[in-house]
C-alpha cells in the first residue's frame, strides 16, 4: 500500500531524511517514533505530498505521488496534531466542500453513516467553535474518512483529547486497519503505538534505526521478551539520558 | 514600610528591571543579527531613509534653525490649549461614566505565569508595568515630537514638545490606571457600574447646570459681530473658555498641555512645575491604591492573547465576536470542478452583505436612489458629488481589495498540510483560492460603475458625455474589471509563494523598521509588476482602436474595440498567471522557509 523508497530530504546542507525505505501492506498500522528531529514529521509530508522530497519515490497504492499525484492523494488521508477547520462551515458544509473536492459518489448515505458512526449526527448543524476538541477531532476524521482512503496518516493524533475521545481514536485506527487500510501513526506516545501498532519504524537523525513487526524489533533490540517498546526505543536509538527504573528493594 | 520590606522590594524590584532591561536587549539582538540577511538589511535601510527624508531632512530636532522667526504667541495657540483642554476634560469625565473595565494592569501571559505568583509584593508589580509603559510612552514621545515639530505655528523646539508630549502621555496612562483602581474600590464598597453612572452622571448635570446659570449671568450671548468671521468666533469662544468658572474646571488639564504648547524656554520652564506636580498627584494615587488587580490582570492577559492568536491567524476583530451559522450563497452539489467549491467557503466566510441576494437588494436599492436622483433637477449638485467620491473609493477598491488576497493566502498557508493532500491540481487551487476576492471586488466595482454611469448620463449635458459615451465607457471598463482584479490578486498570490517569510511580515501590523521596509518594497513591486502586465494589452489594443476608428471615424466606437480587445488580452494573462502559479504551488516547499519542527 504504501512504498518508500530511497527518500531524501535536505534543508540547504542540512539533511532531514537520509535514503529511508519501507513498505506497508493493507491492514497494518505502523508507528512512527524517534527522537525529537528524527525526521518524522518531514517523512510524513514527504509522503502525503505536503512538500517534495530531495530524492527518492513514495507510492501510494501502487501509484507514484510524484508523476501522478492527484490521483494518488485520492487514495490518502491525513490527519494533523491540530483539525484543522474551517470556522463559517457547519459539519454538514465541511462534509459537502472535501466531498466536491474528492469527488465522492454517494455522498449523502456515506456521511450520513459516517456521522452516526462518529456520534455526530445530531451536530450536523454546528459550527467548529461549537464543538468540543473531541469533537472537532471526530469532523477532522470524518472529512478524512469520506472519500474511503487506503492509505492513512496521524501525526501525534491524541493531543488534546480527553479518555474517552483517545479509546475513540485508539478503535477507530484498530478498525480502519482491519478494514483494509495501511496506516502510519506518528507519536511520542509510546504506550499508545504498543497499544495500536502492528509494526514499528524507528528513525534517529533522519535515518531509518528499526523496521518491521514489534515482536521482530524487540526481538532485535531488547534482552528481555517481555521488554516494553520503551526500553526497546531507547536500547534503539542509544539514548542514555533517561536512568533506568531502579528496584527499590 | 518596615526595612525588610524595603529591602524586599529592591531585590524583586532589580529582578523585574533586570528583566524588562533583558528582554528588550534581546530584542534589539535579535533584530540587528536579522541585518545579517540582505532582505532584512535592504528593508532597514529603506525604512530609515524613509524615516529621514519624512522628519529630518528639511527640520532638525532643534526647531526650525537659528535664522527662523519664533512663532508669536497667537490667539490660535492659546485657543489650541483650551480646546485640547475641553477634549481632555470630555475624555475623561467619559471615561469615569461610561468605562465598565475593572482595575486591569495589562501583562502578557508570560508575566502573569512568573509574576503573579512569585514572593512579589504588589506595588512592585505596579511599578514594574509603570517601568514598561515608560519605554512605551518615551518612544511615542519621541516620535509624536518629531511630527508636532512641523507645525510651525506651536512655537517651542522638538526637545520641549517631546517633554510635553511625556508628561501628557505620562499623565494620562496613570490616570487611566487610576481611575480603574478607584471604580474597583468603589465596586468592592457596593456602589456597581450602573449606579456609579447614575451618580456621576446626576452628577455632571449638577456642574453643567450651575456652569450653564453662571455664563448666562457673566458673559452676553454672542451678538452678530461676535458670529462675524472665525477669528470673532475664536475671540469670543476663548472669552468663555478663559472665564471663571469655566477655566477652573479645565485648569488640570491646561497646566497638563502648557508644557507642549509653550511658545519659548521661559514659559514652558514656567508651565513646568504645575504639569510635574499634577504627574506626581496621580503617581501617588496610583501607588497608593489598595486594590486587587491580579484575577482581572489575568483575565486580560489572556484576552490579549488570544486577540494576537486571531490577529496571527489574520482575524483583526479578534475571536471575541460570537460566531454563528451563515447562509449558503448557493447550494454546493458534491459533485463538479474544484473551483466553485472555494468560492462557495469563502462567500460564506464573507459574510451576509456578500450574499448574492443581498447584493441584488443593495445594488437595486443604490440604483433606485440613483434614479431616483437623477430625476429631480434640484439634486443635481448630488449627483456631482456622488460621481466625485465614487471615482476614487473604485480607484481604492480596485487597489486595496486585491491586498485581500495576502489574508487568504496566509490563511492557506495555515492549513497547507491539510491542502496539500487534496486530489487537485495546482492550478485547481490557485485558481480557486483567488475566485472569491475577484468576484467580491468586481461585485463592487461594477456597482459603482453602475452608479458612475447613471451619474455620468445624467449629468452628461453639464460635463460633455452624451448618454451613449457615457454607457459605452462604463461597459468598456466594466469588462476590464474582471481581468484587471484577477491579475492584481495574482501579483498578491505570487508574492507570497515566492517570498512567504517577507510577505508574513508585509501581512501583519507592526514589526519595526525593517517591516516597514518591506512594505514599501512590496508596494513598489506591485505596482511595476502591474504595469508589466497592462503594458502589452494597452499596445496591442491599440491596433483594433485605430483600424475602427479609421474606418468609422467613431470615438466610441473605437475606444470600446479597444476596451473588449484589451480585456481578452487581459483574460489570456490572467489564464497564464494561474497556470504558472499553479506549478509554483505544487513545487511550493514551505518547510524549506520555515525550519521543519
Amino acid at each position: 500500500m504504501i512504498e518508500v523508497s530511497g527518500l531524501t530530504k535536505c534543508y540547504g546542507s542540512f539533511t532531514a531524511v537520509r535514503d529511508l525505505s519501507f513498505a506497508i501492506q493493507a491492514g497494518e498500522v505502523t508507528g512512527l517514533v524517534g527522537p525529537n528531529g528524527a525526521g518524522k514529521t518531514t517523512t510524513l509530508r514527504c509522503c502525503t505530498g505536503v512538500i517534495p522530497p530531495t530524492r527518492g519515490t513514495v507510492r501510494i497504492a501502487g501509484i507514484d505521488l510524484a508523476t501522478d499525484p492527484v490521483e494518488a492523494k485520492r487514495q490518502l488521508a491525513f490527519f494533523p496534531d491540530e483539525p484543522r477547520l474551517f470556522e463559517y462551515l457547519t459539519v454538514w458544509q465541511h462534509l459537502v466542500f472535501v466531498a466536491r473536492l474528492y469527488g465522492v459518489t454517494n455522498f449523502a448515505a456515506r456521511a450520513q453513516t459516517l456521522l452516526a458512526e462518529l456520534e455526530m449526527a445530531d451536530k450536523k448543524d454546528l459550527l467548529p467553535g461549537e464543538l468540543s476538541r473531541g469533537m472537532k477531532q471526530k469532523l477532522a476524521i470524518a472529512c478524512g474518512l469520506l472519500h474511503v482512503p487506503r492509505v492513512i496518516f496521524f501525526d501525534e493524533p491524541l493531543t488534546g483529547l480527553d479518555p474517552a475521545g483517545i479509546r475513540h481514536m485508539k478503535d477507530t485506527m484498530r478498525r480502519l486497519a482491519r478494514e483494509g487500510a495501511a496506516i502510519i501513526l506518528s507519536s511520542h506516545l509510546l504506550s499508545l503505538l504498543e497499544e495500536v501498532c502492528t509494526h514499528v519504524l524507528i528513525l534517529k537523525q533522519g535515518e531509518k534505526i528499526a523496521d518491521g513487526s514489534l515482536a521482530d524489533v524487540r526481538r532485535r533490540f531488547a534482552q528481555q521478551p517481555d521488554a516494553s517498546l520503551e526500553d526497546v526505543f531507547f536500547t534503539a536509538t542509544g539514548d542514555d539520558r533517561i536512568p533506568p527504573v531502579l528496584d527499590p528493594a | 514600610m518596615t526595612p525588610a520590606c524595603i529591602f524586599e522590594c529592591r531585590t524583586s524590584g532589580l529582578a523585574l528591571v533586570y528583566l524588562q532591561a533583558m528582554v528588550i536587549r534581546n530584542a534589539v539582538a535579535q533584530r540587528v543579527r536579522r541585518l545579517r540577511q540582505p532582505r532584512y538589511l535592504m528593508a532597514t535601510l529603506l525604512g530609515l531613509a524613509y524615516f529621514y527624508f519624512l522628519f529630518f531632512r528639511r527640520s532638525s530636532f532643534q526647531g526650525a534653525g537659528p535664522g527662523a522667526p519664533v512663532a508669536p504667541v497667537n490667539i490660535g495657540l492659546l485657543v489650541g490649549v483650551s480646546m485640547a483642554a475641553v477634549i481632555m476634560t470630555g475624555r475623561i469625565i467619559y471615561s469615569w461614566i461610561f468605562s465598565a473595565d475593572r482595575a486591569a494592569l495589562s501583562f502578557t501571559e508570560a508575566e502573569v505565569a512568573f509574576l503573579f505568583q512569585a514572593p512579589v509584593q504588589r506595588r512592585v508589580l505596579v511599578h514594574y508595568k509603570l517601568l514598561k509603559s515608560q519605554i512605551r510612552i518615551l518612544f511615542s514621545a519621541a516620535l509624536f515630537a518629531l511630527v508636532s515639530r512641523r507645525l510651525g505655528f506651536l512655537g517651542g523646539n522638538g526637545w520641549m514638545h517631546a517633554v510635553g508630549w511625556w508628561i501628557l502621555l505620562s499623565t494620562l496612562e496613570l490616570h487611566s490606571i487610576a481611575a480603574s483602581f478607584t471604580r474597583e474600590r468603589l465596586l468592592e464598597v457596593g456602589l456597581n457600574p450602573a449606579r456609579r453612572r447614575a451618580l456621576f452622571l446626576g452628577g455632571l448635570l449638577l456642574v453643567g447646570s450651575a456652569l450653564w446659570w453662571w455664563l448666562r449671568r457673566t458673559i452676553p450671548a454672542p451678538r452678530a459681530a461676535d458670529l462675524a468671521g472665525p477669528m470673532a468666533m475664536v475671540n469670543y469662544f476663548q472669552g468663555v473658555l478663559t472665564a471663571p468658572p469655566v477655566s477652573w474646571l479645565l485648569a488640570p488639564c491646561i497646566w497638563i498641555l502648557r508644557p507642549f504648547f509653550a511658545p519659548d524656554l521661559a514659559a514652558f520652564i514656567r508651565a513646568l512645575g504645575p504639569a510635574l506636580l499634577i504627574l506626581a498627584g496621580h503617581y501617588l494615587w496610583v501607588i497608593r491604591s489598595e486594590v486587587a488587580f491580579e484575577e482581572a490582570s489575568l483575565e486580560l492577559a489572556r484576552r490579549r492573547a488570544e486577540r494576537g492568536e486571531a490577529r496571527q491567524a489574520g482575524h483583526w476583530r479578534g475571536r471575541s465576536q460570537p460566531k454563528r451559522k451563515r447562509r449558503e450563497p448557493f447550494p454546493l452539489r458534491p459533485h463538479g470542478q474544484a473551483a466553485p467549491a472555494f468560492l462557495w467557503r469563502a462567500l460564506i466566510s464573507a459574510g451576509p452583505w456578500f450574499h448574492p441576494r443581498n447584493w441584488l437588494f443593495i445594488s437595486a436599492g443604490v440604483i433606485s436612489v440613483m434614479l431616483w436622483l437623477a430625476s429631480q433637477p434640484a439634486y443635481r449638485t448630488a449627483l456631482v458629488v456622488i460621481q466625485a467620491v465614487a471615482l476614487p473609493v473604485g480607484f481604492w477598491v480596485l487597489i486595496a481589495g486585491p491586498m485581500l488576497m495576502r489574508r487568504e493566502v496566509r490563511l492557506m498557508m495555515q492549513r497547507l498540510d491539510v491542502v496539500k493532500t487534496y486530489p487537485l491540481r495546482g492550478w485547481q487551487v490557485v485558481l480557486g483560492e483567488m475566485l472569491a476576492p475577484i468576484v467580491l471586488i468586481t461585485a463592487i466595482e461594477w456597482l459603482l460603475l453602475a452608479v458612475l454611469a447613471v451619474a455620468a448620463a445624467t449629468l452628461s449635458g453639464e460635463v460633455g458625455f452624451t448618454v451613449l459615451s457615457s454607457g459605452l465607457g462604463v461597459i468598456a471598463v466594466g469588462l476590464l474589471v474582471p481581468p484587471v482584479v484577477g491579475l492584481m490578486t495574482g501579483i498578491s498570490f505570487a508574492a507570497t509563494l515566492y517570498f512567504p517569510s517577507w510577505m508574513s511580515a508585509v501581512g501583519q501590523a507592526g514589526g519595526g523598521l525593517d517591516a516597514m521596509g518591506q512594505r514599501m518594497i512590496f508596494a513598489g513591486g506591485y505596482v511595476v509588476v502591474l504595469a508589466a502586465a497592462l503594458l502589452p494589452a494597452a499596445l496591442v489594443a491599440a491596433v483594433p482602436y485605430l483600424i475602427v476608428l479609421w474606418m468609422t471615424g467613431l470615438q466610441v466606437g473605437a475606444l470600446s474595440a479597444g476596451a473588449v480587445a484589451v480585456s481578452l488580452i487581459l483574460f489570456g494573462e490572467f489564464a497564464a498567471v494561474v497556470w504558472w502559479l499553479g506549478g509554483r504551488y505544487e513545487r511550493f516547499d514551505l518547510s524549506a522557509e520555515v525550519p521543519p519542527s
